[in-house]
């Protein structure tokens, strides 16, 4: 049948040169088609994306999955990519949710409905949170108990909605809201 | 003629109107790169689409692998083993690359969705199209499409490779990237390109038969045909009445071929000599 | 310009990232960082490869390629050659505007010009398959043209299948547009039958020769034909009703049926002959 096969790794791996291009046009070359820039978009990306998704989900096989789900979301709404931030947080946007999705099974329609109800948006304070100096958040995070901190970095790291922080910790989104709501004052405090 | 030969014609003719495109040609010939040289409207194309069992002859026999495009049944079992490029492709420019040789690897009777699939990521990687293959042909360049037409040509690894000017369109990387492939089929399957520029036969032609209205004017290996042309080529600085052909080189001196007067200075012929020297005495004689 | 720039991750700190052997604080430090610093994502591709590593992405790079590598052409799973026979965009839209064509031409006469409608709806009955028929056969609708018909699928059933399609969908409009008409469904020697002989008449001649030059010669000689035939009984004027253009005779329509019938036959015993027809 096949007299050399070629393993799909190796297909226009003949280009030999290294891909110059940035990650913003590797983007804009995935909306307009360009298999080699989503091969190079994964090359640059699978590696981090991997282990920070390993970091929240101790299945391999499930994080592989997800890997998988991220980069094939990513060839079919490229075109979703707004250059507000930097590539990899989009990625990422994109990742953390295909590893819940591979995480938890489909909740039922009423519960769907329900949650579209009050969806949660990060605030400018969670933003700004973040953009602080590594050291001192770092710090300020250690201080936290331990289901303080969880959630912190559930929202505001992970840049996930209450609903999802939610389900990736198995709380009712109520208990997050009001953790939140502590963290923030404890760090607040921690910080000034 | 050749027992085991994969094509062998004998006698063939065809003509349109009064013109003969292919007149009276007895050939037979197998494995390898065999180029097809010669003149805008020698017959070439008509050959080649004979071969490639769409076209009829008016007279004549051809047998490719020993069966007859005459006989249906026949005609479907070299269909099996074949793969055709023809001059004008003619593709649908809204299919991606990628729908378009799938949709001829179904056509080509390749049904298992997996084994297609592979089979068509090879031969797009063969052409170099890996990265382009999901966009639409439309979108792409003249060259890049001749390259979707050709990759659907190796589908299913032909026994019998028929290309009408392969190379037309494309730049001198992509030539010699198309050269590689498909000297590389030529090692266990019969490849049959046509073309009017020497370089190409000379860069990897194992073979070359030259036509000209419909006839087979030369029939060998490069090198024999540039030494066809041995002691008959000489350059001066003027032309030279008696030669039969005589151009200005690129260094401003003048490059006749013919029968060289005595005390000319005589050069080493080239293929395009050759090539000129048997096209141009064929054409005095007729 | 943030102090974001000037700072980048150790590269003992990012293998400790890599083997999970950092605090959490330090790993939330290093994950922001990474979302916005390619110097230090590429560090740690680098750090973190390894030949173990590299056989797990190629094997999930190659299912995220079997999952993008698929056609986007209508019915993908076409494998079969009637499935196949579907898949040219172009006859599709030739096919429709025929269709449209010939609904819209019998609706307009029938509100414009009533007495003609009965004769236009007659001669244009049969000539939407046929012409649908012709159609298919040429090359020019094959998405992939010239280099299709060394194929051996598209010598085979392929050409008939889409003849067959492209008819029913001309017979489908043709039905439709007897609705402005005075015919009904069930005059078939009207709007069927006469178009199922000569379709099956141009199929069957596609065997020895190119369809679309006999199809022109169809097409006058049915014209003619009905002319004729209409004028000889009804010579006063323009015929009005079923009876005058022979459509109740049991003989015009056994004739009909004949035709198809035997020119079916025809095509069926000589469906390998298509394609060496072409003499360009």
């Amino acid at each position: 049948m096949n007299q050399h096969h070629r393993s799909v790794a190796q297909l226009g791996m003949s280009r030999g040169r290294p891909d110059g291009r940035s990650d913003a046009e590797l983007v804009a070359a995935v909306v307009d088609r360009d298999r080699g820039a989503l091969q190079e978009l994964y090359a640059r990306h699978e590696p981090w994306l991997s282990i920070r998704l390993a970091y929240r989900c101790s299945d391999r096989t499930l994080v592989e999955e997800a890997v998988q789900d991220t980069f094939v979301a990513v060839w079919g709404s490229a075109d979703g990519y707004r250059a507000t931030g930097p590539v990899a947080a989009w990625i990422w946007g994109i990742g953390i949710r295909r590893l819940l999705h591979v995480m938890r099974p489909r909740r039922s329609l009423r519960e769907r409905l329900m949650a579209q109800r009050s969806p949660e948006l990060l605030s400018a304070e969670d933003e700004l949170l973040v953009g602080v100096e590594h050291g001192d958040v770092g710090l300020a995070l250690g201080r936290l108990s331990p289901e303080l901190r969880m959630v912190v970095q559930a929202t505001v790291l992970d840049g996930l909605s209450c609903q999802e922080a939610g389900r990736l910790l198995g709380i009712p989104s109520g208990t997050v809201k009001t953790r939140m709501m502590r963290a923030k004052r404890e760090m607040r405090e921690a910080l000034t | 003629m050749n027992a085991d030969a994969v094509i062998e014609l004998r006698s063939l003719s065809k003509r349109y109107g009064s013109t003969p495109a292919v007149d009276d040609l007895d050939w037979s010939g197998g494995r390898g790169v065999i180029g097809l040289l010669g003149p805008n409207g020698a017959g070439k194309s008509t050959l080649l689409r004979m071969l490639a069992t769409v076209l009829g002859q008016d007279s004549g026999s051809i047998r490719v692998f020993g069966l007859d495009p005459a006989v249906a049944d026949e005609r479907l079992a070299i269909r099996r083993r074949l793969g055709y490029l023809p001059q004008e492709a003619g593709l649908y420019r809204n299919f991606t690359a990628y729908d378009l040789v799938d949709y001829v690897a179904v056509l080509k009777e390749i049904t298992d969705r997996p084994v297609r699939r592979d089979e068509v990521r090879r031969v797009l990687d063969d052409v170099g199209l890996t990265d382009e293959m999901h966009r639409r042909i439309r979108t792409l360049s003249g060259g890049m499409q001749r390259r979707v037409a050709l990759a659907a040509s190796l589908l299913g690894h032909p026994d019998l490779l028929v290309l009408d000017e392969p190379a037309a369109g494309l730049d001198p990387d992509q030539r010699l990237r198309m050269r590689t492939v498909l000297s590389e089929v030529g090692q266990r399957a019969t490849v049959l390109l046509s073309t009017h520029q020497t370089d190409e036969v000379a860069a990897f032609c194992q073979r070359v038969l030259v036509l000209d209205r419909g006839r087979l004017l030369f029939d060998g290996t490069p090198r024999d045909l540039a030494h066809r042309a041995t002691d008959r080529v000489w350059v001066s600085d003027a032309p030279d009445a008696g030669a039969l052909r005589s151009w200005v080189t690129g260094d401003g001196n003048i490059r006749n071929i013919g029968a060289p007067p005595s005390g000319a200075t005589l050069v080493e012929p080239t293929l395009d000599d050759g090539y000129l020297l048997v096209a141009t005495e064929d054409g005095v004689r007729s | 310009m943030t102090a974001l720039d000037e700072w980048h991750v150790s590269d003992h700190e990012l293998e400790r990232y890599a083997n999970h052997a950092i605090p959490t604080f330090a790993r939330a430090s290093v994950e922001a960082h990474l979302l916005a610093c390619d110097r230090c994502r590429s560090t740690l591709t680098q750090a973190y490869a390894s030949p173990v590593r590299r056989v797990g992405v190629d094997e999930t790079w190659a299912r995220i390629a079997d999952r993008i590598d698929v056609t986007r052409r209508p019915l993908r799973s076409s494998t079969t050659a009637l499935q196949v026979s579907t898949s040219s965009p172009l006859l599709l839209l030739a096919t429709l505007s025929v269709a449209f064509g010939v609904i819209v031409s019998v609706a307009i006469a029938s509100a414009v010009a009533p007495r003609a409608s009965l004769p236009l709806f007659v001669v244009l009955a049969p000539l939407a398959p046929v012409l649908g028929a012709v159609l298919a056969f040429q090359t020019e609708i094959d998405p992939a043209g010239q280099l299709a018909r060394a194929t051996p699928l598209a010598s085979g059933r392929l050409p008939f299948l889409r003849a067959m399609l492209s008819c029913s969908a001309a017979l489908v409009a043709v039905a439709l547009s007897s609705f402005f008409v005075p015919v009904g469904l069930g005059d078939v020697a009207v709007w069927l039958l006469p178009g199922l002989a000569l379709t099956s008449l141009v199929v069957a001649i596609s065997t020895w020769i190119d369809p679309s030059r006999v199809a022109l010669v169809l097409i006058g000689g049915w014209a003619l034909a009905v002319s004729a035939w209409s004028w000889g009984s009804r010579p006063q004027g323009i015929p009005l009703d079923l009876a005058d253009f022979g459509a109740e005779q049991r003989s015009v329509q056994i004739a009909l049926i004949a035709v198809t019938v035997c020119s079916a036959a025809v095509a069926f015993v000589r469906r390998n002959e298509l394609p060496v027809w072409r003499s360009r």
